[in-house]
């Protein structure tokens, strides 16, 4: 499992264990939202959810859309990060 | 996306729905209440951006064709600047009578743009407008962190530099100028600041201040480089004061508007939870391998922007 790798890694900070989960599910499905961003364990504050954007943003070639949300009857969207081909 | 006319609605199980659906009668009585069409832009967390913009015109084309009054009931902490102009003058053409925006919360920075461009703004007393200067995000490469600055840090750093150099400190005025940006790209930030205060000045002269050139120049600027930060809360009292066609919602029209807002940031911590149980079952299933194909910085193993020069510009806001 990839949590139990990421503990054998030193850190200096809960927000690059935050990054690198965020940078694998980036890798896995192509894409990550905002959302699951703000949704990834130790992202706090706003703060964090920038912090692991903008590493994402400078590490990756990613392109920043905005998707409109199925679920719900009211209009909705939200940021996804899609991976570009290289 | 509802055309503001209450519709019978089936009890809904998940409290999710259900709060959707009180904030589709809300958004109704809140039409009834105005004698005016609805059009709501919850952006949350969203970006205002390129793909917003066609979502938008869709719902405009099938929804407002025959729309006299709309009032846009507007939550956004801004976004691509462009993106906002093109929205703005999407909305102007589909209100064929008044356009206002109704602010319960935030609006802010490029939706800020977006809320300047109709005949009037309507702001709760906890609602706020921000400035317009961009904001540019970069990876510091000293500090390893990404940062955000305005173009308006530009001149202040300069002036700085300039202070050590007439105080005798040339070396350390020399350090700082070797940090600096490559010159073409400092130039285009400063240039970023022109383009918002030209797009405020376009829309304002148009519509909310049409005919009065001179005012309208005058709160792009303030909007533009009159503010000490980007994050400057500017509420109903000081929109009036600056010139612009703002009011604070009172009564009815207030109680709807705040009912509307915090059923909506409720809905958005529904979402949320249920968003993170999601992932954190997704999490479980990641392959560990995926972990020796992140980029080495990620790693650790070397340093988050170790070998880019400082001009490397990851986006701006």
């Amino acid at each position: 499992m990839l949590a139990l790798r990421i503990t054998e890694v030193a850190m200096p900070d809960l927000t690059k264990v935050s990054t690198r989960l965020a940078a694998a599910l980036l890798l896995r499905n192509r894409e990550i939202s905002l959302s699951d961003i703000r949704a990834l364990p130790f992202v706090e504050s706003d703060e964090d959810v920038e912090q692991v954007l903008g590493t994402l943003l400078h590490s990756f070639r990613v392109e920043r859309i905005q998707r409109r949300g199925t679920s719900s009857g009211l209009p909705e969207w939200e940021d996804i990060l899609q991976l570009q081909d290289s | 996306m509802s055309k503001g006319t209450n519709t019978p609605n089936k009890p809904a199980a998940d409290p999710l729905e259900a709060i959707e659906q009180e904030i589709k009668q809300k958004r109704a009585a809140f039409a009834d209440l105005r004698k005016s069409r609805c059009f709501p832009m919850f952006l949350g967390s969203a970006s205002i951006g390129h793909s917003i913009v066609d979502d938008i015109f869709d719902d405009l084309k099938s929804n407002f064709c025959e729309c006299q009054d709309i009032d846009v009931i507007i939550d956004s902490g801004g976004g691509n600047i462009d993106s906002a102009f093109n929205i703005a003058t999407l909305l102007r053409q589909y209100a064929k009578g008044k356009l206002t925006f109704v602010i319960p919360r935030c609006a802010k920075s490029a939706a800020t743009l977006l809320a300047c461009s109709g005949d009037e703004i309507l702001m709760t007393p906890p609602a706020e407008l921000g400035p317009l200067d961009p904001q540019i995000t970069e990876m510091n490469p000293l500090e390893k962190r990404i940062e955000r600055f305005s173009p308006l840090h530009i001149e202040s750093t300069l002036e700085l530099i300039r202070d050590e150099f007439e105080n005798g400190h040339e070396k350390l005025a020399t350090g700082l100028m070797n940090r600096l940006q490559f010159p073409l790209t400092l130039g285009s930030f400063k240039k970023a600041l022109e383009i918002s205060s030209q797009y405020m000045f376009e829309l304002l002269s148009t519509r909310m201040l049409n005919g009065n050139e001179q005012k309208a120049r005058e709160i792009a600027e303030k909007f533009t480089t009159g503010y000490v930060d980007h994050s400057f809360c500017i509420k109903v009292s000081e929109a009036v004061k600056i010139g612009l066609k703002a009011k604070e919602l009172v009564g009815a029209e207030l109680d709807v508007a705040w009912e509307i807002h915090k059923l909506n940031k409720k809905r958005e911590k529904l979402e949320r939870d249920k968003r993170r149980q999601k992932l954190k079952e997704e999490l479980k299933d990641l392959p560990s391998e995926l972990i020796d194909l992140l980029p080495s910085e990620l790693l650790g193993k070397g340093a988050v922007g170790a070998g880019q020069d400082q001009t490397d510009q990851i986006g701006v806001a």
